[in-house]
């Protein structure tokens, strides 16, 4: 009971000195719409804003997904393992067209993530869409060979390496830029693929983790609730 | 543009109010999937794309199947049970009694899948912490700090006939011997009501000796030791259960009189 009043009173006073303490400012932005694309060379100014202009924000938002997956797995795993026949569905249309159309799901999804600078998409859309996709699959093969390549890939453990790449690549702006979380200065032609400075580069680690992360959640939940 | 932007944004009303009220999980989980398209078409049309990407998979494709696997039933439940008078009979080759009947509202309310394997009396509880999750059968004292027990699902009396010397199977006291066969049970032992009553059933008399009230106690639905979470849905289901009077009083009527 000492112990919870203490740590009230110490997180409140930490929130208001805080709060007392840090000067908010002037909350409307200067920069106009030409100036955010002459400066990232982004033509998707979405793009330009989550991944160069609150870069910081983003990492944060990458963070509490990694540790979101990490919950989900660690609550999953107390659950007892599901020991009933697997259910594969033996209409030949899933069986055939599935594999056909998970081929092109990636592929969709691996434009989405290249051409996140241009156009609509981005990494988060990307690993989504791939993560679905693989639910697909997941109807027509057996678990085990499922449970095979996600054992063999370690993806469990790479994924929580993402936020870390992005700590690196945000220190690493002292390098190229003046401060942290700097763009990489070859912004190129706006509108090739080659602009944008690093987006690609944030979309992909993204785009990893964030479909690292739904397939974690789809395989534990597969795995200790049964398919369907 | 517009109109259209204004019928979607009233479909994704009348979803959201249908999802909200509707008891059918498979159906509020459909009509979800056409929330987040109709969601993802109004950002679209708000000159939203990367949004309406991001909508399209995860509400209506990501969270479809999680919702889906989420719902589906949970898995076997192996129950063991112990013919009881009344509690747990055989007719026929069918499973019929209170504490059956009961524990089957129990299972549906839930959505488990159950099967139900009989077991002898002498190997119950070993058979329970190996491979069972539930063991039914009146039992309403047990001296095993291993197993979980319910709350007591109906009230009950243990009596008394004559100097106790054994007891019947459902109460164990430490220093006496539990026998099985309610045949053999004519003088010196303590007995549950139930039994006791299925004893009067078999046409026994206890003139010779006085029959005295023990003590008043309830009846349990033991569980298996890592079945915690189970035992409190139990619970929780049980005190639901009792305050329907109707349908409580109902099925004690038909099944135990």
């Amino acid at each position: 009971m000492i112990k919870t009043i203490i740590s009230i009173i110490l997180l409140s006073s930490i929130f208001f000195i805080f709060i007392f303490n840090v000067n908010i400012g002037d909350a409307t932005s200067t920069f106009t719409p030409e100036l955010i694309i002459r400066e990232n060379g982004s033509q998707n100014m979405v793009s330009s804003i989550v991944l160069d202009f609150r870069l910081f924000d983003t990492f944060f938002e990458v963070l509490v997904f990694t540790i979101a997956i990490i919950g989900v797995s660690f609550y999953m795993e107390k659950l007892p393992e599901y020991k009933g026949k697997d259910t594969i569905l033996r209409s030949p249309v899933i069986q055939i067209m599935t594999p056909i159309l998970f081929q092109i799901i990636v592929l969709i999804s691996l434009y989405i993530a290249l051409t996140g600078h241009i156009g609509p998409g981005g990494g988060f859309a990307a690993g989504v869409i791939l993560g679905t996709g693989l639910i697909g699959v997941s109807f027509v093969k057996p678990m085990d060979e499922i449970e095979n390549i996600f054992k063999r890939s370690k993806i469990e453990k790479f994924k929580i390496l993402s936020p870390l790449l992005i700590i690196i690549y945000g220190i690493l702006g002292l390098v190229w830029g003046d401060t942290y979380f700097a763009n990489f200065p070859l912004t190129g032609e706006v509108g090739s693929l080659l602009s944008g400075g690093s987006a690609v580069l944030i979309n992909f680690i993204i785009g990893f983790e964030v479909f690292a992360g739904t397939w974690t959640i789809l395989y534990k939940f597969i795995k200790h609730r049964g398919l369907l | 543009m517009i109109i259209f932007n204004y019928f979607m944004i009233a479909v994704i009303v009348i979803l959201a109010l249908y999802i909200s009220l509707i008891k059918n999980h498979i159906n509020a989980l459909l009509a979800y999937g056409m929330f987040g398209a109709a969601l993802s078409a109004v950002f679209f049309i708000l000159n939203a794309p990367d949004v309406a990407i991001v909508e399209i998979t995860v509400g209506a494709a990501f969270i479809f199947f999680i919702y889906l696997i989420a719902i589906k039933k949970v898995g076997k439940v192996r129950v063991y049970y112990v013919l009881t008078p009344y509690m747990v009979e055989k007719r026929e080759n069918k499973i019929m009694g209170f504490e059956y009947a009961l524990l089957n509202h129990f299972i549906e309310a839930k959505g488990l899948e159950v099967e139900y394997v009989e077991v002898s009396e002498e190997e119950s509880f070993q058979k329970l912490e190996k491979s069972g999750d539930i063991l039914i059968g009146g039992h309403t004292k047990i001296n095993d700090n291993e197993i979980l027990e319910s709350e007591e699902f109906l009230p009950t009396k243990i009596f008394m006939v004559g100097k106790p010397n054994k007891t019947s199977y459902g109460y164990f006291e430490e220093d006496l011997e539990a026998k099985y066969k309610l045949d053999e049970f004519n003088d010196n032992f303590i007995i549950d009501l139930i039994r006791y009553k299925y004893l009067l059933y078999l046409g026994k008399t206890f003139n010779n000796n006085k029959v005295e009230e023990l003590k008043t106690t309830g009846y349990k639905i033991l569980f298996n030791s890592n079945n915690d979470f189970l035992k409190e849905e139990f619970n929780d289901f049980i005190e639901e259960f009792k305050n329907d009077k109707d349908k409580y009083e109902e099925l004690i009527r038909r099944y135990i009189g």
